[in-house]
């Protein structure tokens, strides 16, 4: 199944290593594949150099496409970490 | 002992203290490496090693990491484990194998051509706090490929015993690696005295000497020992015997005093009403704070308070500014070790210099001029509140003082007091118990502020002046600028009367002074320091003892005459000249019970 959404980076600082650090943790055991697409750049959002190098800074958008049999369960999760800013404030 | 010739460098002192030790020359590694073609049946031989330089970088990170986790410097281990992230990302690892593959270059070369593309990505970004990120790929990278290189990578921890480390950079993690006992001094040729670097060096009371330029010493054939002046950024390579017999005593008569005075700082702690002693002078005797680490110091020193928590070190330690709950979990430990004495914790003064100040705003021409402090505060409402709140959070459980940095006039008090009440005025409302409210104080480190602490001072319960910045203004000198470094000069006629200006102005408004730049911790300064009639001097914790020493062996009417003469003299020299001078006659007496030859040129107490 694919899944793709569209998320605002709300926590102050932008995606820098601590919360990219988390969505790959959060990744870790997931089965599908999973990419973030910013501007005109999509990288594998299971490389934390790659999610680092897109510079999300706070305020930017990006587009979540999760391809695999826990899509749903992944996407749900992906949702709700930067709706909670990573448990930044 | 064969006759050897000396040789002298020079350098930016950073970390004071004196090392005598055998000299470590770490190779750069940033060397290139050439771009060697393999035959293709050579080519998994490659992979495989790659992957093994890989696998014991990444054990070394786990193991480093656990060493933190036991020291609990849970700063450090976040990113630790952002590192471990990295260096399993699939960047380093599949696609790094498959460039292998595909231009049958060696791993060093590919490795280092996709370390090169990451940190111009990370450039492109046009964003310092996200450039300044590459750092950490940097760091791993020199990890690996000091193992790809087959060459038995030196680790700063497993340097034999007494070694001063010449290498041409150090990032903090591995200045926070080294252990004491090994790592005697650091000796660089980049770096400066505002870098996290130099925090974590002086911190763990490591000499430590950058910008030093290293062709004397690459020109020579060996070097058997080396002696670092961390004080004067002097470094002797083979000293005569002479000489290391002169520097060997005063290291050891220093450690010997530094020992003995705080056994006697300690077992003589005072009432908290302050340091009230005979002698008429009643000033407290504060510690500087940074680091979490630090907090168990503050016994062990016998401060009588924090006088300044520097708590910007929370957001360079960790990248981002950690949530109102994480901020009062640490303020509350703090505030519990201090057990009722004050603290004062300082907002965010978040600086271009000190990484992200200016991550709106883009690169500025003039970063000590520009958006930083309480400026960048009053543009982060959001953040500048959450951190009050968790402050004012953590004050019911003790003495806690809220300082406002790099105030230039009396609407930012009035503006960072507001968001204050505002603050206050929300916890109440969510039913937290609070107390009465903090007291309120305003850092005085900007001349135009100096001018009007009649105004400030009606406003707020205490000030604090920052000398460091104070001065640079005051005099117009970047003092991590080679160029202009001698002109950085404490002992200004200018600035001592700035200096007054201050708290003869505050006096009349009858509002206490706390001091808490550098010259606090210089105990020649003491006596003028407490003849301008400060309250409260706020140093590291290791310059405590010296100075709370000094404190006590200097009588009230002496200080006030002395700043007397001192502010009719027209030069800084002499004035600079009369406090060394003054300092040596009186406290090496107090100190050895004998006088020291005043006109040594070592004033060991300085160290």
């Amino acid at each position: 199944m694919k899944i793709v959404s569209r998320v605002r980076v709300s926590n102050s600082m932008g995606i820098h290593t601590r919360p990219a650090t988390a969505i790959i943790k959060l990744l870790h055991t997931s089965r599908s594949h999973v990419t973030f697409t910013h501007k005109k750049a999509t990288v594998n959002a299971k490389s934390i150099l790659s999610i680092m190098m897109l510079g999300l800074q706070k305020n930017s958008y990006i587009t979540i496409t999760v391809d695999g049999d826990d899509a749903e369960e992944i996407m749900k999760r992906l949702l709700n970490a930067f709706e909670t800013k990573f448990g930044e404030n | 002992m064969t006759k050897q010739q000396e040789v002298y460098l020079e350098g930016h002192p950073v970390s004071r203290g004196i090392a005598i030790g055998i000299p470590i020359v770490l190779d750069s590694f940033d060397t290139k490496a050439p771009e060697t073609r393999l035959s293709d049946d050579a080519l998994e031989g490659e992979i495989t090693r790659y992957r093994r330089a890989l696998k014991k970088s990444h054990d070394d990170i786990v193991r480093l990491k656990g060493e933190l986790a036991r020291e609990g410097v849970k700063d450090g281990v976040s990113v630790l484990e952002a590192h471990l992230q990295i260096i399993q990302d699939p960047l380093l690892n599949e696609q790094i194998e498959q460039e292998i593959r595909g231009t049958k270059r060696t791993a060093e070369y590919v490795f280092q051509v996709a370390i090169e593309r990451f940190r111009k990505k990370f450039q492109a970004l046009h964003d310092p706090f996200f450039e300044q990120r590459f750092e950490d790929v940097h760091d791993i990278s020199k990890r690996v490929l000091a193992y790809l290189r087959d060459m038995k990578r030196m680790h700063l921890n497993e340097v034999p015993m007494n070694s001063i480390v010449f290498t041409h950079s150090l990032t903090p993690s591995e200045a926070a690696e080294v252990s004491r006992e090994c790592v005697q001094a650091f000796v660089t040729q980049v770096g400066g005295s505002m870098s996290h670097t130099a925090i974590v060096t002086k911190a763990k009371g490591i000499p430590y000497v950058a910008n030093v330029n290293f062709s004397k010493l690459n020109a020579m054939h060996s070097i058997t020992m080396a002696i670092v002046d961390g004080l004067s950024g002097k470094i002797i390579l083979n000293p005569t015997e002479k000489t290391l017999a002169q520097y060997r005593e005063l290291k050891a008569t220093m450690t010997m005093q530094v020992e003995e005075l705080k056994e006697k700082v300690v077992n003589t702690r005072p009432p908290s009403s302050g340091n009230r002693a005979q002698n008429g002078i009643q000033v407290r005797l504060s510690a500087n704070v940074e680091l979490s680490s630090d907090f168990e110091l503050l016994s062990q020193y016998g401060a009588e308070g924090v006088g300044l928590f520097r708590s910007e070190y929370l957001v360079l330690q960790r990248g981002y500014f950690p949530s109102e709950e994480e901020q009062f979990g640490i303020y509350k430990d703090l505030v519990m070790h201090m057990q009722g004495l004050p603290v004062v914790i300082r907002a965010f003064d978040i600086g271009v210099d000190k990484v992200v100040c200016n991550l709106k705003g883009g690169r500025e021409v003039n970063p000590a001029l520009g958006c930083r402090a309480i400026r960048f505060l009053l543009r982060e409402k959001e953040l500048f509140k959450a951190q009050i709140r968790a402050i004012l959070r953590a004050s019911l459980l003790g003495n806690v003082r809220i300082l406002f940095p790099m105030i230039s006039n009396l609407h930012e008090l009035m503006e960072a007091k507001q968001i204050v009440h505002e603050a206050e005025a929300e916890l109440k409302n969510e039913g937290h118990a609070l107390l009465s409210s903090p007291k309120l104080g305003c850092m005085i480190e900007v001349p135009s502020a100096a001018l009007i602490v009649d105004l400030l001072g009606k406003e707020c319960d205490f000030l604090s002046i920052g000398t460091n910045d104070l001065i640079q203004y005051a005099l117009a000198v970047d003092r991590d600028n080679q160029q202009t470094a001698t002109c950085y000069n404490s002992t200004q006629p200018g600035v001592l009367r700035l200096l007054r200006m201050i708290t003869s102005a505050a006096k009349n408004v009858a509002v206490p002074v706390s001091l808490c730049g550098e010259i606090a911790s210089d105990p020649r300064f003491v006596p003028l320091l407490l003849g301008l009639g400060i309250t409260e001097l706020s140093v590291s914790c290791r310059f405590l003892p010296i100075i709370k020493h000094c404190v006590q062996h200097i009588k009230k009417e002496y200080a006030e005459a002395l700043t007397e003469q001192i502010f009719a003299m027209k030069s800084a020299k002499e004035i600079y000249e009369t406090l060394a001078h003054e300092y040596l006659k009186n406290m090496a007496v107090a100190m050895r019970g004998k006088a020291m030859p005043t006109n040594t040129q070592y004033d060991f107490t300085m160290y």
